[in-house]
This record gives C-alpha cells, sequence and structure tokens, in this order.
C-alpha cells in the first residue's frame, strides 16, 4: 500500500551522504563517566549481612485448643474475603435502590447487566472444513466460538456483545485471515493486522 | 513445631495462595513459564496504577494464537501498556478503558499526542473512544493526520453519534477506494455529516419530536441525527477545498 | 546478535556488562558508551544537525540508561532501550529549539563528518541535505534516518521506536516525499 523509495537513486544519494561516520570528541567516554553520580547506584547491592532479627525463627508455646481457635479464625477471614469476589444477590453499593411497596414488602432490583447485541459472523469458503472466529472477545481462544456451515457453504455464528471495540480473526482449517467482511481493521505488533469490530448501542 | 506455629503456616499459605489467585488470570497458563512471569509483571505494574488490565491480557493471549515468540509477546504486552499510560496522560484520569485502548491504537498509528488533545477537547464529557478508532483508520489510509483530526474533531463537536461516526468512516472509505484523494474523501463527507446534523436539529434546538436536544455526553444512536446517511447528493455538491495546513 | 545491518537489538554481551554494572562495578559501563557512542553518534547528529546537540543529547542518553538500569527489562537488549532513551532525548531537545533557526555553518558540516578530504561542492550539497532533513516533522525525520540511513527493517524500526508498521512506512514515505521537494527546489529542479 505504501511505497517504500527502497531503490530509489535520489533518496540513495542523500542516504548515502548521512550515512558518512560521524565521531564525537575523544573525551566523549571520560565526560560520560564523570557524570555519573558514583552515590547513585543503579540497584542496591544485594545485601549479605546477618538475617534480621525479625525474620529468625523463634520458638514460642501455645496451648493446642488455642492454636485450634486462631486456625479457625484464619480460615473464617480467608472464606470471607473469597466470598466478598463471587458476585451474589447483595446489593453492591452501585446498584440500584430497593423498592419499597406497600405493606413493606421489597423489590430488590437485579444488578444491572450491560446490554449485548447479536452480532452475526459469516464466512463463504465450501471448502473449508473448521472454521472459528478469534478475538478479544474470547481469549483469542478457538473453541469458543466456532461456526457452522451450511448446505451451500456458508459458515456462520452469531455472538453476543456489549458495546465497544473488539479486535478478531477468522481460523479457517488452523489458519489465521482477516474477515473479508470486516469494515475496518488495525495493524497488530504480531504481523497480519486484525478484523475489527464496534458494537454500538442500538 | 508446634500445633499453633502449623496452623500460622498453613493460614498464611492459604492467605498467599487467594491474592495470587486473585491477580494472575489462569488463561496465562497458555504462556510459558519465563513468557507468564515477565506479562505478569508488566500487568501488576498497570494495576499498581490503575490502567486496564484486560486489554493487555488479550495482548498477550492475541501473541499465543498467533504462535508470538517470547519476546515479542512481552515486548507487545509492554509497549501495549505504556501506550495505555501515555494515552491516559493525554485523555485524562477519568477516561473510559474503550478511551484508552482507542488512545493506545491512535498513539500507534503515529498520531500525535497532542492531536489526541484537539480530540478531546472538542467536546467536553463526550466519550470519544469511537472517534479516535475512527481516526487511527482514516490516518491508516493515508488521510492527513490533521485532516483526520480536525474532520473528526468537528463532527464531535458537533454532537456526532458513534454511528454517524462509523458512517463517515465506511463513506469515506468507499470514496478512497473510488480513487478519491483521501484528504478530500475525508473534508467532503465530514462536510456532508456536519450539514445532515445541522439539518436535523430545528431553530430552537428542540429535537425532531420537540423534545430537548440531547444533553453533551451521550453518543446514543437514538439522538438526533442518528443514522441519517447523507444524502446521496450530498457528494459532488459545493464543497470546501481541503484543509490545507502544515502537519504538526 | 544482529538482526539487520544496522543497529544491533540482542547483544549477550550487553547483558553481561549491566550485570557488572548492576553489581557494582561502575566502570563496566565505559564499554557500553563506547560502543553505543560510535553507534549513536550519527544518528543523533542526523536528528539534531548540530554536534554540540548531539553530544550533548548522547551524553544525556547515557547518564539516564545509567540511573535507570535497574528497569531495564531485558539487559541483552540494551541497545534498543538505550535508543529509545536517546530518541526521546532528541524529540525534547528539538522541542527546547523550538523556532531558533537553524543555521549550518559549512565549518560545522565538515566538523559533523569523519572524512578530511571533501571538495567545495560536496561540502554544499550536504549542507542542503542537512537543512532539508531540518525541515522534516521530527517523527518522519527519525523514521527516514532509522529506514534510510541506519537499515533497518520495518519490524526492527516497529519494535525500537513502539510505533506500528504501517505508520512508520507511512512517515518515510512523507520524509522521502518532502527531501525531494526540497532537494529538487534547492537545486532549481
Amino acid at each position: 500500500m505504501v511505497s517504500e523509495h527502497e531503490h530509489d537513486p535520489f533518496i540513495e544519494e542523500i542516504a548515502g551522504e548521512l550515512r558518512r561516520p560521524v565521531r564525537f570528541d575523544s573525551t566523549f567516554e571520560s565526560r560520560v563517566m564523570a557524570s555519573l553520580d558514583p552515590s547513585v547506584v543503579p540497584l542496591p547491592v544485594e545485601r549479605k549481612a546477618s538475617t534480621p532479627w525479625i525474620l529468625r525463627p523463634r520458638p514460642f508455646y501455645v496451648s493446642p485448643l488455642a492454636g485450634l481457635a486462631v486456625a479457625a479464625g484464619l480460615v473464617a477471614i480467608i472464606t470471607m474475603s473469597v466470598m466478598r469476589t463471587v458476585p451474589d444477590t447483595q446489593l453492591a453499593a452501585n446498584d440500584p435502590a430497593p423498592i419499597v411497596l406497600p405493606g413493606n414488602s421489597t423489590i430488590i432490583p437485579v444488578a444491572a447487566v450491560p446490554t449485548v447485541y447479536a452480532e452475526p459472523f459469516t464466512f463463504i469458503d465450501s471448502t473449508a472444513r473448521s472454521v472459528a472466529v478469534v478475538g478479544s472477545f474470547n481469549g483469542w481462544d478457538s473453541t469458543k466460538n466456532v461456526l457452522t456451515r451450511s448446505a451451500d457453504g456458508v459458515w456462520s455464528t452469531t455472538i453476543m456483545l456489549a458495546p465497544g471495540r473488539y479486535e478478531y480473526q477468522l481460523m479457517v482449517d488452523g489458519k489465521l485471515i482477516a474477515d473479508p467482511t470486516a469494515q475496518q481493521t488495525a495493524e497488530s505488533e504480531f504481523g497480519a493486522a486484525n478484523s475489527v469490530l464496534i458494537v454500538t448501542p442500538r | 513445631m508446634r500445633y499453633f506455629a502449623r496452623a500460622l503456616v498453613f493460614g498464611i499459605a492459604l492467605l498467599g495462595a487467594t491474592a495470587s489467585a486473585q491477580s494472575a488470570d489462569p488463561r496465562l497458563g497458555k504462556l510459558d513459564a519465563k513468557t507468564r512471569l515477565a506479562v505478569e509483571a508488566i500487568i501488576d505494574s498497570a494495576r499498581a496504577t490503575n490502567l486496564p488490565t484486560a486489554p493487555l491480557i488479550d495482548k498477550a493471549l492475541e501473541g499465543v494464537a498467533k504462535k508470538a515468540t517470547s519476546q515479542r509477546i512481552i515486548t507487545a504486552v509492554r509497549d501495549f501498556a505504556v501506550q495505555l499510560g501515555e494515552a491516559r496522560r493525554v485523555l485524562g484520569a477519568t477516561s473510559t478503558e474503550g478511551e484508552l485502548i482507542g488512545g493506545a491504537q491512535a498513539i500507534r498509528a503515529g498520531i500525535p499526542v497532542q492531536q489526541l488533545e484537539r480530540l478531546r477537547r472538542a467536546r467536553p464529557g463526550v466519550q470519544i473512544a469511537v472517534a479516535l478508532t475512527v481516526v487511527s483508520d482514516l490516518v491508516a489510509r493515508e488521510v492527513p493526520i490533521d485532516t483526520a483530526v480536525s474532520v473528526i474533531a468537528e463532527l464531535v463537536r458537533v454532537a456526532a453519534t458513534d454511528d454517524q461516526l462509523l458512517g463517515v468512516r465506511a463513506d469515506i472509505e468507499t470514496d478512497i477506494l473510488g480513487g478519491r484523494p483521501p484528504a478530500l474523501a475525508t473534508a467532503t463527507r465530514g462536510d456532508a455529516m456536519e450539514r445532515t446534523i445541522a439539518a436535523a436539529v430545528p431553530p430552537n434546538g428542540a429535537g425532531p419530536q420537540g423534545t430537548l436536544p440531547s444533553p453533551s455526553g451521550t453518543n446514543r444512536s437514538g439522538d438526533a441525527g442518528a443514522g441519517l446517511k447523507p444524502p446521496a447528493q450530498a457528494v459532488g455538491t459545493v464543497v470546501k477545498p481541503p484543509v490545507q495546513r502544515k502537519r504538526p | 546478535m544482529l538482526n539487520s545491518r544496522g543497529l544491533p537489538l540482542q547483544n549477550d554481551s550487553d547483558a553481561a556488562a549491566v550485570a557488572r554494572v548492576l553489581a557494582g562495578d561502575t566502570a563496566a559501563y565505559t564499554a557500553l558508551v563506547t560502543k553505543y557512542k560510535t553507534q549513536y553518534a550519527r544518528f543523533a547528529a542526523r536528528m539534531l544537525g548540530n554536534r554540540e546537540d548531539a553530544e550533548e543529547a548522547l551524553q544525556d542518553a547515557f547518564v539516564r540508561a545509567f540511573r535507570s538500569l535497574a528497569k531495564c527489562d531485558d539487559p541483552a537488549r540494551f541497545g534498543s532501550w538505550l535508543f529509545r532513551i536517546l530518541a526521546n532525548r532528541c524529540r525534547t531537545s528539538g522541542a527546547r529549539r523550538g523556532r531558533r533557526e537553524k543555521t549550518f555553518v559549512r565549518d560545522e558540516i565538515a566538523l559533523l563528518d569523519a572524512s578530511e578530504d571533501h571538495p567545495e561542492e560536496r561540502a554544499a550539497w550536504r549542507e542542503e541535505i542537512q537543512l532539508a532533513l531540518a525541515q522534516l516533522d521530527d517523527d518522519q525525520r527519525e523514521a527516514f534516518l532509522l529506514k534510510h540511513v541506519e537499515e533497518m527493517g520495518y519490524e526492527e524500526m516497529s519494535e525500537l521506536t513502539g510505533v506500528g508498521v504501517s505508520a512508520l512506512k507511512m512517515r518515510v514515505k512523507r520524509a522521502c516525499e518532502r527531501l525531494r521537494v526540497l532537494l529538487q527546489e534547492a537545486n532549481g529542479v
């Protein structure tokens, strides 16, 4: 798409001139080394001093019952902290407030979930044996969104996606290719460009 | 060792395991040990500075899917983290994840940060994730950066919706593929969309059904002018010449 | 290991030198300075257009790299890490100079080049080239120098600069077009 002027004689002439070596003063190195503050060490040298007191093992004695009580307390703390990360039906701070009805019964609204939209993916190739979509919506996992083939060789699937921008490719018979129907592409650090899908609310 | 000490060690081990399980994504197990260590370090640093980590994990997984080398994956994730940080510095700490990803993409596409600032300033409070993506796409199609940013920033300023921005991008692409110079295609389609948006808002400022105009900050497709493609006769009518400005 | 005819991207001896410096042997840094001074002097000089600024930028880059050496994730790639510091420093230097008129005295051009023996016409031509280079945007100048002067491949340039290959190709293309216009104008073409 972009010509590279690789073999342009005019550019080559300019570049040739610019390739002439440039030499700095022979005192350059000593000036750099003199600029290095000797008190500023890039990384503290690994200490080989004796083990600090806080790390030295010390024996202490407790009754078995006290030990069990402490252990049980620790397990309870750990369990509770794990449970807090698991979504449950209790309201989080940002959830809608409960609605109180006459008679003091309460409706607790379900926590808001993002609206998702059915996004179709199609690929036409009657000779392909397997087609999948891999991208940022499924961890680039080729087992997650596999297309199914119709009798006339049209592969298709629908993926529910929340509004946002997604990069993806099609894996056809084990090889990654761009989606021919994609409107946008994005350069990838890993070689060929990714296809881009932008899902907007509607 | 006494029972209490054993229980204490067990409890601390459990706590440690829980903490590391919360911070490490199991999908990174697809990486070899050395790569995983390096990538997790980058992700931990990003997390510590409140940068989104999901995109970084996605980047690593993309590298795995594409069978990239360990060094390539590490470099890509690191670069992305740097670009996300730069995007946040430019676009603001309250930017959404989509805006940061769009900003990182724009930086990678070579768009100077001053141009990203222009997009942010175009209409304060409005999300510009799609605008950033559209600008990056136009630049990749050889639209001069200044032209792409000027046109899209102006559309953001007049409250173009995300669908309208995407529609303009698609039309510009069609024009470029049809042989039109990228700058001219962009300026033409941008002007046409501006006129469409202006025409959809009655003089009293109310929406089409007499409702109040959309508050700034929304890019919903239900906004005034949403879904309206520029009229077919817009192309070829009198248009302003492309902006001739020195590139930054 | 050299990946191109240009700047090395991975080097085991660099890793060894970095390890020694981090272990407290500051003098080991001299080897890195000597090596990369030779390699980067040209780039800095072409980016900034005069030797004084180039020496200052490269010296500053070495000092910054030393202070942050612990943050160099991959010591075997010290060279490319140092280059990023230098490239940023060159940009900062360029911005600081601002609109200061970039005039180049012939003696300056002569000092930039190591060769003692150049006819007058050649010196004038080199001066024009440097003047034209100075009129490019920093991005374009950097990309042009990496591609055509340091003879790097686009993948390496992308790894070095963090910018995508397409964007880099665009910058090189625009740089070439601009240089052609400027230098052909200068020659009355």
